[in-house]
């Protein structure tokens, strides 16, 4: 764990917060013998703010939140995100009555404006606020000072599972500390979820009599029949060697480019570690000029389409899908969606996952994935803020831990789950059998997504590819998912050490509020000039140097100003 | 057709109509209950559009949310200077005004003419179907347009180009992804878009011309042409001047719809327009204050355009609005 003091680069940029936190008091001592006095004597005889027993409150105690309706979140019996399956199960299995005091359906990040107009209207703060996304919104929550010191709470709370997942990763802390203090809890996600792994058409290798490559000259082959001797066998040369969608970076969540770069040891769009234990940015490193070459190589020789830096990433995957590209890289889970669409469209297609090949020099590298994807913030006028930790606890103990029985099948039957006359589980595949149809309960839940042990899922899904026997329900779960998945999660595992991870967690500094989107813009144009052959490779240099006068310098310093901070 | 306004009772003529009523009222009896009518509306853009102004303040502190209104601190113009100071901003605020403009300008004649042609048109049923057919593009959203677009002007298999490619035998063309080509084609789809509004404005105006100075004309001997030109283009002046003053406020308005679904980095230099860069800066990064300060800027050019055209329309066309 971190210790408090540590942080004087953060504390320096958070001066906002500090006076919005101290106003009223005379200094942080004074604070924090207020804080001390603001708990009722409940806290010296009972670790629960209400009568507790038997894990549940005795009497119902009021949890306040605020929450987004994601467009893939379904209810099935007249359900609302106020009264549901998961909002009686909070009431009765823990005797917390959980209130909604906005709801909104979350399309073009209404959730996010709905917080921010709420933080400048000066609304009154619901008990907790649970966000994933942009983390300059959590900041500005954290700074209008309505929140409490969480990481305190959560030393005296959170269960052992539960701490145990979280020192999975101790920097999962940082973005949210503020003078020493943790001001939001991460909400954790699987680790290597977003990892990139190749996806490649099985069936063209075959038919073109190729193997899959494994090294930057054998994936230049591959793709080089794969664009120019008609794979599809139609007779028309309307074929692309790779499908990537560089609209928004370069380096992305799915039909990624990232990786291309990774095997001449450059990574774009993010903070790379250097030998000298400092951090850069990865756009503007020297290695990025032989990745722009042969991006720029592949644009030229239309191994990918024309209309990459036009496609975002989803819109990318379509070439794919519909049979036209031979090969896309993105996380495992691309084959659960939107890769089987492939089938449908081509019945007889066959993809297999393959390891990223390596580069020149036998590098491999890969962008990495944050364990946490955003906080939870606990309203410091809360008036039983053990609430959220028992409901939290309860999770990890039951759903994350992959010992726990209480959650066998699922969250609760006739949702996520149900049994067929004949005993056998339905689930998500047998919707149509499930009354109603199959609804993923656990995504109602405070944090989305129930309670995630970080390493655990990837690590046992590699392990069951490699054929272990599960050995529990949990197993047991995740070797029922597609095959192609499991040999997916394997290979993710078996390249870990490619991994190249954002080093830069902080909240964003000044200069790159100030400069960001300038900064954000050049790079962006340049980068996309230099793949469409519209400017030499040569002209990075020119960029580099004005990345760096305009306000990238500033950037680098602030951002290793942080880094040294999080060290001590 | 003939229900719609025309300039005629814009101007003003139904009033006189109810003030010259034989029993005369006195003048405050007469206004009262009209100034009543008029209350609601007014006390709606009081509060919504005139009290929330204030809120523009903030484009001369520098506002935290988390601080508030008040207590954020001043800066001055600090905001504007930044805005004039960087190169690449004066960039995208001469891409806006070039975008906008073009739409402008070419927003005002295809309309025109359309409309001009349409009147020819001696079929009923024809020209109405037609009216229809032009106004329906105006209830598509650019986000499905955006998709559209994208997939017919793609360089590669977009139906655009393969049909360019084999009528013309010329190399396929970036539409998308080259500066010129991106405006060419940001103003040529919003004109197809918006044009058929316009024409039903214009039309109406050509239905309120009146056929005794057709008839006479043709007793004179004047042809088809002649016609158009000393009866019908006159008659259409004050409509196109209302349009047009109405359209200049938009001149610093490149459509921020569309050209946030067509635009990427190839086009940055010249299709990136001020309200796509402001919805970067605010909505992205949460610099509210720059944000506004850039709004304010183009409200205030907004406004002294639409002034000045008015005054402008007032002294040599002789025309008011109000």
């Amino acid at each position: 764990m971190i210790k408090k003091m540590k942080f004087s680069a953060t504390a320096v940029l958070s001066t906002a917060m500090l006076a919005g936190l101290l106003a009223g008091c005379g200094g942080n001592t004074n604070k924090e013998k207020a804080e001390g006095e603001d708990k009722p004597a409940a806290s010296e005889d009972a670790m629960y703010s209400a009568p507790f027993e038997n894990g549940k409150y005795t009497t119902p105690v009021t949890l306040t939140t605020v929450f987004p309706i994601g467009s893939s979140l379904k209810f099935k019996n007249g359900e609302n995100i106020e009264n549901n399956v998961h909002t009686k199960w909070a009431k009765d299995t823990l005797g917390i009555d959980i209130k909604y005091l906005w709801t909104v359906s979350d399309q073009n990040n209404a959730y996010e404006t709905k917080l921010r107009l709420m933080l400048t209207s000066g609304e009154k703060m619901p008990d907790i606020i649970s966000f994933r996304g942009s983390p300059s919104l959590i900041s500005d929550l954290i700074d209008s000072g309505q929140f409490t010191d969480a990481g305190e709470l959560f030393d005296k709370y959170a269960s052992d599972i539960y701490k145990q997942a979280m020192a999975e990763e101790p920097t999962v802390w940082n973005p949210y500390i503020r003078d020493g203090k943790r001001m939001g809890i991460p909400i954790l996600e699987n680790a290597y979820n977003n990892d990139p792994v190749m996806y490649i058409r099985e069936d063209w290798l075959k038919k073109l009599n190729l193997k899959a490559p494994s090294t930057l000259a054998e994936l230049e082959t591959v793709l080089d029949a794969f664009t120019n001797q008609d794979p599809d066998g139609n007779g028309k040369k309307d074929t692309t060697g790779l499908s990537v969608g560089f609209k928004n970076n370069l380096n992305t969540w799915m039909s990624e480019a990232g990786w291309v770069f990774g095997m001449f040891g450059a990574m774009p769009n993010q903070w790379n570690k250097t030998a000298d234990n400092k951090l850069a940015y990865g756009s503007v490193q020297p290695e990025m000029k032989q990745g722009l070459a042969t991006m720029q190589k592949w644009m030229k020789e239309g191994y990918i389409s024309s209309e990459s830096g036009l496609y975002d990433e989803a819109k990318a995957t379509e070439a794919f899908t519909a049979g036209k590209s031979g090969i896309i890289v993105g996380p495992y889970w691309m084959t659960g969606w939107p890769l089987p669409d492939l089938q449908k469209n081509v019945p007889d297609a066959e993809f297999k996952a393959y390891p990223l090949p390596a580069g020149p020099d036998g590098k491999i590298g890969r962008h990495g994935t944050k364990i946490a994807s955003g906080a939870v913030l606990i309203n410091k006028d809360m008036e039983h803020k053990d609430a959220f930790f028992v409901y939290q606890n309860y999770l990890f103990d039951n759903w994350a831990n992959p010992d726990s029985t209480t959650f066998v099948n699922g969250f609760a039957k006739g949702y996520d789950y149900d049994i067929a006359q004949d005993g056998k589980v339905l689930k998500e595949q047998d919707s149509d059998k499930i009354q109603g149809g199959w609804v993923d309960a656990i995504r109602y839940t405070l944090t989305y997504d129930g309670a995630i042990i970080p390493n655990l899922m990837m690590n046992t899904l590699a392990k069951l590819a490699e054929g272990a026997e599960p050995s529990n329900q949990y197993e047991k779960n995740l070797s029922e998912r597609i095959p192609e998945q499991l040999k997916a999660a394997k290979i993710i595992i078996d390249q870990k050490d490619s991994v190249m991870p954002e080093m830069f967690t902080g909240t964003p500094t000044e200069t790159q509020l100030s400069r960001g989107d300038m900064l954000e813009k050049l790079e962006k144009e340049i980068l996309n000039k230099i793949i469409y052959d519209k400017a030499p490779v040569d002209e990075f240099d020119t960029f580099v140097e004005k990345w760096t006068t305009t306000g990238g310098d500033k950037v680098t310093t602030e951002v290793n100003e942080w880094y040294e901070s999080i060290q001590k | 057709m003939k229900n719609l306004v025309t300039p005629a009772s814009v101007k003003g003529e139904k009033l006189d109509v109810s003030t010259g009523k034989p029993r005369k009222k006195s003048k405050w009896r007469t206004n009262l209950s009209l100034d009543l009518m008029v209350m609601p509306a007014l006390i709606l853009t009081l509060i919504f559009a005139y009290i929330p102004m204030t809120g523009l303040a903030i484009a001369f502190k520098n506002y935290k949310p988390g601080l508030g209104f008040n207590a954020s601190k001043w800066v001055g113009l600090d905001h504007f200077e930044y805005l004039f100071s960087i190169p690449e901003n004066v960039q995208v605020i001469w891409n806006t005004l070039i975008i906008a403009g073009l739409k402008m300008i070419a927003g005002l004649i295809v309309p025109f003419l359309f409309a001009l042609l349409l009147n020819e048109v001696r079929k009923m049923a024809f020209k109405k179907m037609v009216q229809t057919i032009v106004y329906m593009p105006h209830f598509l959203s650019w986000v499905i347009l955006g998709g559209i677009l994208s997939d017919l002007l793609a360089r590669d298999g977009g139906l655009i180009n393969q049909a360019l490619v084999s009528m013309f035998g010329i190399k396929p063309i970036f539409f998308l992804g080259d500066g010129n080509w991106f405006r060419f084609v940001v103003v040529v789809s919003d004109v197809w878009k918006e044009f058929g509004f316009n024409t039903i404005v214009f039309l109406a105006s050509l239905a309120g011309i009146n056929p005794a100075l057709y008839e006479a004309a043709e007793v004179d001997g004047a042809g088809r042409w002649q016609q158009t030109r000393s009866i019908t283009m006159p008659a259409m002046l004050p409509i196109t001047i209302v349009v047009g003053t109405l359209a200049l406020g938009n001149v610093l308005n490149g459509g921020f719809d569309q050209i946030f679904n067509l635009y990427n980095a190839l086009v940055f230099d010249k299709g990136d327009i001020i309200d796509t860069f402001v919805y970067r800066l605010g909505i992205v990064d949460g610099k509210f204050s720059f944000s506004t300060a850039v709004g304010l800027f183009k409200s205030v050019v907004s406004f002294v355009l639409i002034v000045s055209a008015y005054r402008i329309s007032y002294k040599f066309a002789n025309y008011r609005i109000f």
